[in-house]
């Protein structure tokens, strides 16, 4: 019977070995371990209370040796499962801070290159005041043309009034002109008059000599009058060509070809165009990336707050370092009732052994419960609750 | 004649063809002296393919002649170039062009 007893045992410790890793299943494999280990106790207590004699030792000595041999195999395999367990635990933990350090790490180093980002966009911000001195001196250009403009056109205002005037002029002048032929027709007339004048004086012979000289003199005044009037029309005729030279020079100060005005004013106002596009296009990708930074630096956040799990692993680990604990101080027990029954004559030493046990089972139970408790409570990950204990 | 105008009542209109530049400032003055000043003086640009500062300043001359800011005074069926000459040179506050 007690061979049968052993085989389960290894079987289920060895079952409690592979399966560490699943809490709950821990439990479980401590429960069949428990089973296990107070089948091959109880029998035990009664045959050393009722029968003690010593025929027994000297039938199944061999059998007995065995059992033994096996129980230490078994014992000693469970506590280097136990240690593996341990170890590998370790390692996992150890695994699992590193590549949290290290992303925590990689996390860091994207926000500082969000933040360079930004910086560089603030940058390209603090550039658009060069460009609005761009656009101040698109506005100055625009003002220049206006100014240019209004004066063209005040000149040829004020030159065109001047043209005007200088017609009024031409106009006297040719007034001038026509009283100059008036002149002249009355010193033609006069000279006439001085010549029939001179005729009806040599007609009256000596009586007329006197009056022949006034003749003369009249016709003298007249030719010097006529001789007057071409001088005074000479000099008319140069006035008049002088303010056609005036008029000639008002044309080519008063005809500017306003198209050149007009393709600068579209330039500059496409241009203006341009400038304005630019700085709203700058404006809404600066916006845009600004958001994106926002979203990044919400991400980074959310990453290292799910990266809290660190505390919940470390938890846990610490749960499976209790149960192991529990369960290696479940071994030593048993192990130690184990050689008190195989040491029967020290009777009062097994009992004490016996009675240890029991108490530390009942010692071992709540602790069991609680790491239990605690387990469930943490199976929840997203929830990011982390209980401290 | 590359100016003509014509009296209807208290409109005297005054029809520019071809270039209105200074060749034509003579004509030009006349044609609205001949009206009195406060008529409603409307300039059909319907013929006129190019204006030159000159004829800027014929224009202002005229709204002085008919009375300055109280002038009545109408610049109708001008071609794109020569209305953006007349918007650039801020005309649009000075005469009603269309």
């Amino acid at each position: 019977m007690k061979k049968h007893i052993g085989l389960p045992m290894i079987a289920s410790l060895f079952i409690a070995g592979f399966s560490w890793w699943f809490i709950g299943e821990m439990t479980a494999a401590l429960v069949i371990i428990t089973a296990a280990i107070w089948r091959f106790l109880p029998p035990a207590v009664p045959e050393k209370v009722n029968k003690s004699p010593p025929k027994t030792d000297a039938v199944e000595p061999d059998f007995s040796n065995k059992v033994h041999d096996m129980h230490d195999e078994a014992f000693g395999q469970l506590r280097d499962q136990l240690g593996y367990i341990r170890s590998e635990s370790g390692q996992v933990n150890t695994l699992v801070q590193n590549a949290i350090s290290q992303l925590t790490t990689s996390f860091q180093g994207l926000n500082v290159q969000s933040d360079q980002q930004a910086k560089m966009l603030l940058g390209l911000v603090n550039q658009e005041e060069g460009e609005q001195s761009i656009g101040e001196f698109i506005q100055e250009t625009e003002e220049l043309l206006n100014y240019f403009v209004e004066s063209v056109v005040t000149t040829s205002k004020d030159s065109m009034y001047l043209m005007h005037r200088l017609d009024d002029m031409s106009e006297k002048v040719n007034g001038v002109f026509s009283l100059l032929g008036d002149v002249r027709e009355i010193a033609s007339q006069t000279n006439l008059l001085a010549l029939n004048a001179a005729i009806e004086a040599a007609r009256a012979g000596e009586a007329g000599r006197g009056f022949a000289v006034v003749a003369d003199e009249v016709r003298k005044l007249s030719r010097k009058s006529d001789d007057f009037s071409e001088e005074i029309n000479q000099t008319t005729q140069e006035i008049k060509d002088a303010l056609d030279a005036a008029g000639e020079v008002v044309n080519r100060v008063v005809s500017a070809d306003m198209s050149v005005a007009i393709n600068s004013k579209q330039k500059v106002s496409n241009m203006s165009g341009v400038i304005t596009a630019i700085n709203t296009k700058t404006s809404q990708v600066i916006g845009e990336t600004g958001i994106i930074g926002e979203q990044i630096a919400v991400m980074v956040n959310q990453a290292v707050t799910s990266l809290q799990f660190e505390d919940m692993s470390t938890q846990l680990s610490e749960h499976i370092e209790r149960r192991i604990a529990a369960v290696a101080q479940l071994i030593d027990l048993v192990d130690e009732a184990h050689v008190a029954e195989m040491n029967k004559d020290r009777l009062d030493e097994y009992r004490l052994s016996l009675t240890n046990l029991e108490v530390s089972l009942e010692e071992l139970k709540p602790k069991i419960e609680s790491v239990e408790h605690q387990a469930v409570t943490q199976k929840d990950l997203d929830s990011g609750v982390v209980e401290l204990f | 004649m590359t100016i003509s105008s014509a009296s209807e009542g208290n409109k005297h209109i005054i029809n520019i063809q071809g270039r209105f530049d200074f060749s034509l400032q003579g004509e030009f003055r006349q044609s609205y002296e001949q009206a009195a000043p406060s008529s409603n003086f409307v300039l059909d640009f319907a013929a006129a393919e190019y204006i030159d500062s000159s004829a800027l300043g014929m224009l202002l001359l005229l709204r002085d002649y008919a009375g300055g800011d109280s002038a009545n005074i109408d610049i109708v069926h001008c071609r794109h170039e020569i209305k953006n000459i007349l918007e650039i040179s801020n005309f649009q506050k000075l005469f009603k062009i269309s």
